[in-house]
């Protein structure tokens, strides 16, 4: 036990030192019930048995939402919609570097 | 001359780009993992440090769907699309404004607990990933041979 802990704690002490400069957070989906007309019902029924919607958000690593996208169909892939957060009018920003030596 | 830029780290789910690092497919990645063995190789380091910290969304949305019930898959939608969309964004931003004035260590703990389940009962995707791992060092070592014999034929 003692050696995985210090394994982990060793480990996210250096990871966060590489990462703490660029790494802006994390992304991900997850899903929440709608209710919608039978007639859609298929659209929105994903991985559930229910119809839901997906929310697309982002955060950083104190745990505060950066971006937030909900809308979309449950049935909809996370890559699908964060495709369409990057170009939309009211975008997911991740600043682009400049190039170094 | 390297382009640095900044990025969120991403699920296998979605791909690798500039600004979406991804874990590597086929290599050990869930914390749970890890518990049993350190990471052998640097794709196992790279993939447990990615897993430990892209977390951090899971527990937001677990934070959030704890302090707002409404969310609860349990619960019978009242909303169509428009509203709940305006109702997530609303509640997004409060639960932003909650996380700096109260630092939530019940909600959190509890959160990560049931996280660990989860992990716990994911054994199906966790045989899926071997099974994957297992096909690609098959296929790793098929092709080794088969460039061996075609380069001495």
């Amino acid at each position: 036990m003692y050696s995985i802990l210090t394994c982990t704690i060793r480990s996210l002490y250096n990871f966060v030192s590489y990462i703490k400069k660029d790494c802006l957070g994390a992304i991900d989906g997850t899903h929440v019930r709608v209710r919608v007309r039978r007639s859609d019902a298929a659209r929105f029924r994903g991985r559930k048995d229910w119809p839901t919607q997906n929310v697309f958000a982002a955060c950083d690593f104190d745990m505060k939402f950066t971006y937030v996208l909900a809308g979309w169909e449950g049935t909809t892939s996370d890559s699908r919609i964060l495709k369409d957060g990057l170009v939309r009018d009211d975008p997911l920003i991740i600043p682009e570097g400049s190039c170094v030596d | 001359m390297i382009r640095v830029g900044k990025y969120y780290l991403g699920d296998a789910g979605f791909m690798l780009k500039r600004a979406i690092m991804t874990p590597y497919r086929g290599v050990r990645y869930h914390l749970k993992e890890f518990t049993r063995r350190c990471p052998q190789n640097p794709r196992e380091l790279f993939n447990h440090r990615h897993s430990s910290l892209r977390n951090v969304i899971e527990r937001t949305f677990g934070v959030l769907k704890k302090r707002f019930p409404i969310f609860a898959s349990g619960s019978e939608p009242h909303y169509v699309v428009d509203t709940m969309t305006d109702i997530v964004l609303a509640c997004c931003i409060l639960h932003n404004y909650l996380r700096g004035v109260d630092n939530d260590e019940a909600l959190i703990d509890e959160v990560d607990r049931e996280l660990m389940e989860d992990q716990m009962e994911s054994n199906i995707s966790q045989v899926r990933e071997d099974d994957y791992r297992i096909g690609c060092n098959f296929r790793d070592d098929l092709v080794e041979k088969m460039w061996r014999d075609y380069e001495n034929s």
